[in-house]
This record gives C-alpha cells, structure tokens and sequence, in this order.
C-alpha cells in the first residue's frame, strides 16, 4: 500500500532530522563555540554589558541547555537569531528561499530535460560514433570545475559579447536594477547560473539514462513489442523510456545534496541573490549562528526533497511499495 | 605401426596441450586488465607527470623558474606570458608557473591524502558496523545517513572559516565530512562477507573479532574500498578547488588553483590567462584521474566480473 509506505518512509527520515540539528549543532559548538562576533573588539563595550549580552544569546548557559534550547526552537520553527543584528534567522532564509529554489529548480529541469534525449540516443546507437562522442563529453563535463565554467562564461557571453558589441547577458544578480523585473530580464539573468548548476548533473544523468535504457531495451517486453511489428519510435518512446528515466527519480534526489552545495558556489559567482550566498556572506562575518541555521533548514529540505523522490518513485514504479 | 608397408601413416598431432598456467592472483590479474585500456594508461602516466612536478616543485621554482611562489614584482605586474616568465606574472607580479606548480602540490596532497583518511575512517566504521550489526551498525549507519543529508559545503564553510587549514588540515576536513559514502560501500561489503565460509571457519578454531576483521575480512574488502577511493580523488580535488576559490580553503599567499582563480577573477578584462590557466590544470586533473579512476574500477571491482 502506497499509504503504509509513505508512513514508513516518514518515520525513518524523523531520527535522521534530529541527527542534523545535532551534529550541525556540535559542529558550531566545537568550531566557534561561544564566540560572538564583534564583541571583543568594540571598546565602548563595558564588561557588564558584555555579559548580558551573552546571557542574551544564550551562549553563557551549559552546553545541553542550549542544545535542547536549539532543538525544541526548531520545532517550532525559531531556527534561532543572527549574532550581527539579532533578527531571526528564519525571516532571512525565507527570504532568501525562493531565489535558491528558482536556481535549483531550473537546473533539475534543464538536467533532465537534456539529458534524457543525450542518453536515449547514445542508447539507442551504441558503440557508433555518436555514442563514443558523447560519452566523452560527459565523461569531460565531469571534470570541469563549476565555478570556472561560471567565470569562463561570464567572460564570454557578458565580457566579450559586449566588447564585440553583439547582445550579451547579464553577469550576475537576478534582475537588472535599473527597468529590470520582466520575465525576459529576469531570465537572462537566470541562463548562465543554471546551465553552469546543471552542466556536471547533466554528464552523469545522461551517463545513467544510457545505461538504464540500454539494461531496459534487452528486456522481453521490448522484444516481444518489437515482434509484434510496433515501430520503433514507438517502442521507444512509449514502453522503453518510462521504464528507463524511473531510476533517474531516484538519482536526482541523491544527487540533491550535491546541488544544492553547487548552488552555493554558483551563487557566489553569479551573485545569485539565494540561501548559499547568504550562508557564504554571514560566514565570512562569522554570524555562527545564521549559518547553523541555514544549514540546517537546506539539511531538512534535502532530506523533503528525498523523501518525495522517493514517494514519487513508489507512485512511478508500484513494485517498490510491496518489497520492503 | 609406423613403418608396416601398406598401413597409411597418418601423423596424428598429440592433443593439443596448453602449458599449465599458474593461477593468476587477483592483483596481477585486475593490474593485467588495467594495462590493457591505453587510454587509461595515458591519464595514469599524465597524473604521475603531474605527481612528478609536484613533488619537484622546489626544484623547479629554483632551477627552472628561478622565482619563488610568493616572490612579488610590484613592477611588473600582469605580464603576459614571455620570458623570463614563462606563463607571465598575476597581480602582484608573481610568476605564474611557479604559482601553478606549487598549486599542483597542494591538490594532489588534499586529494590523495584525503582518499586515505575517508578510506580509514569510512573503512573501519563500516567493517565494525557489518561485522556486529545489530543497534550498532543501525546507529553508524543513521549517522550516515545524516552527514550524507547536510550538503557538504555548509559543515566545510562552518569548519574551515575559523580554523584557516593547510592542506593537512583541509583534508582531514574533507575526509571527516565525506567519509559517509565509503563507509556504507564498505558495510555492504562486510555484510556479504560475513555470509562466507572461512568467516565461520576462522572464528570456529577460536579467532577473535579484532582478528577476523582486521586479518581476515578488510583484505577482502579492499577491492571495493580502491574502487571507490579512485573515483572519488577527482571530485576531491574539485572540492578543494572550490573552497579554495570561495576563500574558505588554502589560504594566500600559499598558491592552489583555486584560490589563484579567485585572486584573477577580478581582473580577466586584460589577463584572462590568469583565469585559464588554473581552471585548465585542474581540469585536465580531474579529466585524467577520473579516467584512470574509472578504468581502475573496470578493472578491480569483483562485481564487474
């Protein structure tokens, strides 16, 4: 039952969400510990003030107090407040959230979106020329570091284009600040960061399509679709491809941590306006609890994200909901 | 019989008889194998080139160059590249070629170094966890489950922006945050092994736990475990070239490919080599080491047999 799987499912995540409050929690604690930034070096700062602004962030009280204090917070969604300037680091993520979303998001759908046609057709020609030609490209496209493919098409599509005076895009930020905001501007904008975010995704997704569509094309099925004379467009695309792009779902949300890590780095390059930038820019100024929050919530949405692969995956594929 | 008139003589050759051949052990075998894909062998001997140049980097820095990494010419800042520097100076008038020579040292140490810690931490972990299963290997493997959930880069960010690491010390970073694949690779592994005969038959003449995993079960888990060590050292490198760019890394004025891209970032108006150059070297890097990690695990994993 697709029922009784999904509660499972939800049951197992539950002692895994807990173990990422805490060990994003001992890792603050054993890196930073009860450092608060800024408070040593301001010398208007009288020592009783020191003091109760400690006792104010809580980092004054035993270590287990202030874990506990962590966790029963997030239950209720108060993943605690900025070190720098005291507000909630909640309100920030959220609105920081949907810019990161947009970025991965595309990225996924550009990823598969690409990468399905690249694998069926090295599948369905393999060994041939194109086939070797395209292993090798995601075979290199695995190799290529993503942050300076962002700076190699920055200076390309945004340095050079404009230097040759032909149209060119924008290098980074998500709209334009000035008559900016239309859904042309805004997806000028979005075109370098996403392809940079999907192009490793897309090396290795279309690796595993190919390989997945050619274990589905020596199926029976598929021979006995081909002997009752079906045409071969028609297998393919009707019986062959459904079968073979379900293990991508799984995949994809394996594969999510890893995204949302290049997001960050993508962010940075191209500016992106998202939760990695936020998490980069509050890091440097050593805002720990921000950047504890912020991993926590992406660690909690990466574990969503999972969890609805695979629910996605028992809808898709109805032998999984019996096996285990 | 020979040489009866009348009888025809037909030469029957002996049955044909191979020379017996030793068994081949699975080392020599696996190492056969990977000899066979050229391909493989040119990225293997591109990658020890590297290895090479990294290890000489002093040497080269003094005999070839003739300047050290951190050696400034404020008046010549930007050169393109001509002699006597070779690949041209960066923005603070550094020779390039050293820089990247030095670099090379820093991924290769970070990869390789990295691997072998992961290796350790994930091997043992998931051996005890295999081995004992029960609450144990449940707990161990929660715990995987949870350092796989949190995207890496947020722990790195979180441990690197205090500590300022060195290239020892980021790769006992990286290893302690990514130990988590291996680890579960390696307890599958252990699971299967348990099932086996000379498990049963080892500890039925008294051999003790710390006995059978260690001289008796982590031998044959070293397949796996190289299999995924040698695709995991490219992405490795990646890694750190990444947290060296976003400054969380190796830290100036210790050159690494990452952190000489971030430094060039700003000025590729007039020096784009500066921006090629490093991100050419590490892929060509990573390019070599993940063919030959991909050919090694052809070649070693005992699945793909």
């Amino acid at each position: 039952m697709l029922a009784t799987y999904a509660v499972r499912r939800v049951l197992v995540s539950i002692p895994v969400v807990i173990g990422v409050t805490t060990v994003t929690f001992l890792v603050m604690k054993v890196t930073a510990g009860t450092y608060v930034p800024g408070l040593d070096l301001d010398p208007n700062l009288r020592p009783e003030d020191v003091v109760r602004i400690r006792h104010q962030l809580g980092v004054d009280q035993p270590l287990y107090v202030q874990y506990w204090q962590w966790v029963t917070g997030i239950a209720h969604g108060d993943f605690g407040r900025s070190m720098l300037d005291g507000t909630p680091v909640f309100a920030h993520i959220w609105s920081r959230l949907p810019a990161t979303l947009e970025l991965t998001l595309t990225a996924i759908l550009l990823g598969v979106v690409i990468s399905i046609p690249l694998g069926v057709a090295g599948a369905r020609q393999w060994g041939s020329r194109l086939d070797h030609m395209l292993t090798g490209i995601s075979v290199a496209g695995f190799a290529v570091p993503q942050f300076w493919l962002g700076l190699m098409l920055i200076l390309l599509f945004s340095v050079s284009l404009k230097r040759w005076g032909l149209p060119w895009l924008p290098s980074g930020g998500q709209e334009s600040t000035i008559g900016g905001g239309d859904p042309l501007d805004l997806l000028a904008h979005l075109v370098m960061p996403a392809t940079v975010l999907s192009f490793f995704y897309l090396s290795v997704w279309s690796r595993f399509v190919r390989s997945s569509t050619l274990e589905v094309l020596s199926q029976d099925y598929v021979r006995t679709a081909r002997a009752k004379g079906m045409p071969e467009r028609r297998v393919l695309y009707v019986h062959a491809l459904r079968n073979s792009i379900v293990p991508l779902v799984t995949l994809i949300g394996l594969e999510l941590p890893g995204l949302v890590a290049g997001a960050l780095v993508v962010e940075v390059v191209f500016g992106w306006p998202g939760l990695g930038l936020m998490a980069y820019e509050r890091a440097k100024a050593y805002d720990f609890t921000m950047v504890m929050g912020t991993t926590t919530f992406v660690a909690l949405l990466v574990i969503l994200g999972n969890l609805v692969a695979d629910l996605l995956y028992a809808v898709l594929d109805p032998r999984i909901r019996y096996s285990s | 019989m020979i040489g009866t008139p009348g009888i025809r003589e037909f030469r029957t050759e002996p049955a044909l008889e191979l020379p017996p051949r030793a068994a081949e052990s699975y080392w020599r075998e696996s190492w056969r194998r990977l000899q066979g894909s050229r391909i493989a062998m040119f990225c293997g001997g591109v990658i020890l080139g590297i290895a090479v140049v990294a290890i000489c980097a002093p040497l080269i820095s003094q005999y070839v160059t003739h300047y050290s990494y951190s050696a400034q010419d404020l008046d010549n800042l930007f050169q393109p590249p001509r002699s006597p520097h070779i690949l041209g100076t960066d923005e603070l008038g550094r020779d390039t070629l050293t820089r990247l020579v030095y670099g090379a040292q820093v991924s290769l140490t970070v990869g390789f170094l990295t691997v072998l810690l992961s290796l350790l931490v994930g091997g043992s972990i998931g051996l005890i966890a295999g081995y004992y299963g029960g609450w144990l290997d449940s707990l161990l493997m929660r715990l995987v489950d949870v350092l796989l959930s949190i995207p890496a880069i947020f722990l790195f960010i979180l441990l690197s922006v205090l500590l300022r690491p060195n290239a020892i010390t980021l790769s006992f970073i990286i290893a302690l945050v990514g130990w988590g694949n291996v680890g579960r690779l390696v307890r599958a592994e252990a699971l299967s092994l348990k099932a086996r005969d000379f498990v049963t038959a080892t500890r039925s003449i008294g051999a003790g736990d710390l006995r059978l995993i260690g001289r008796h079960m982590l031998p044959n888990a070293l397949p796996v475990m190289i299999v995924a060590a040698s695709l995991a050292v490219g992405q490795i490198i990646l890694i750190e070239a990444a947290l060296s760019y976003l400054g969380l890394g190796i830290q100036p004025p210790t050159p690494s490919w990452g952190n000489m891209l971030s430094n060039a970032q700003q000025y590729f108006y007039h020096s784009a080599w500066l921006v090629i150059l490093p991100g050419v070297c590490i892929f060509v890097t990573v390019l070599c080491t993940s063919i030959f990690g991909n050919a090694v695990r052809d070649s070693f994993d005992p699945r793909l047999r």
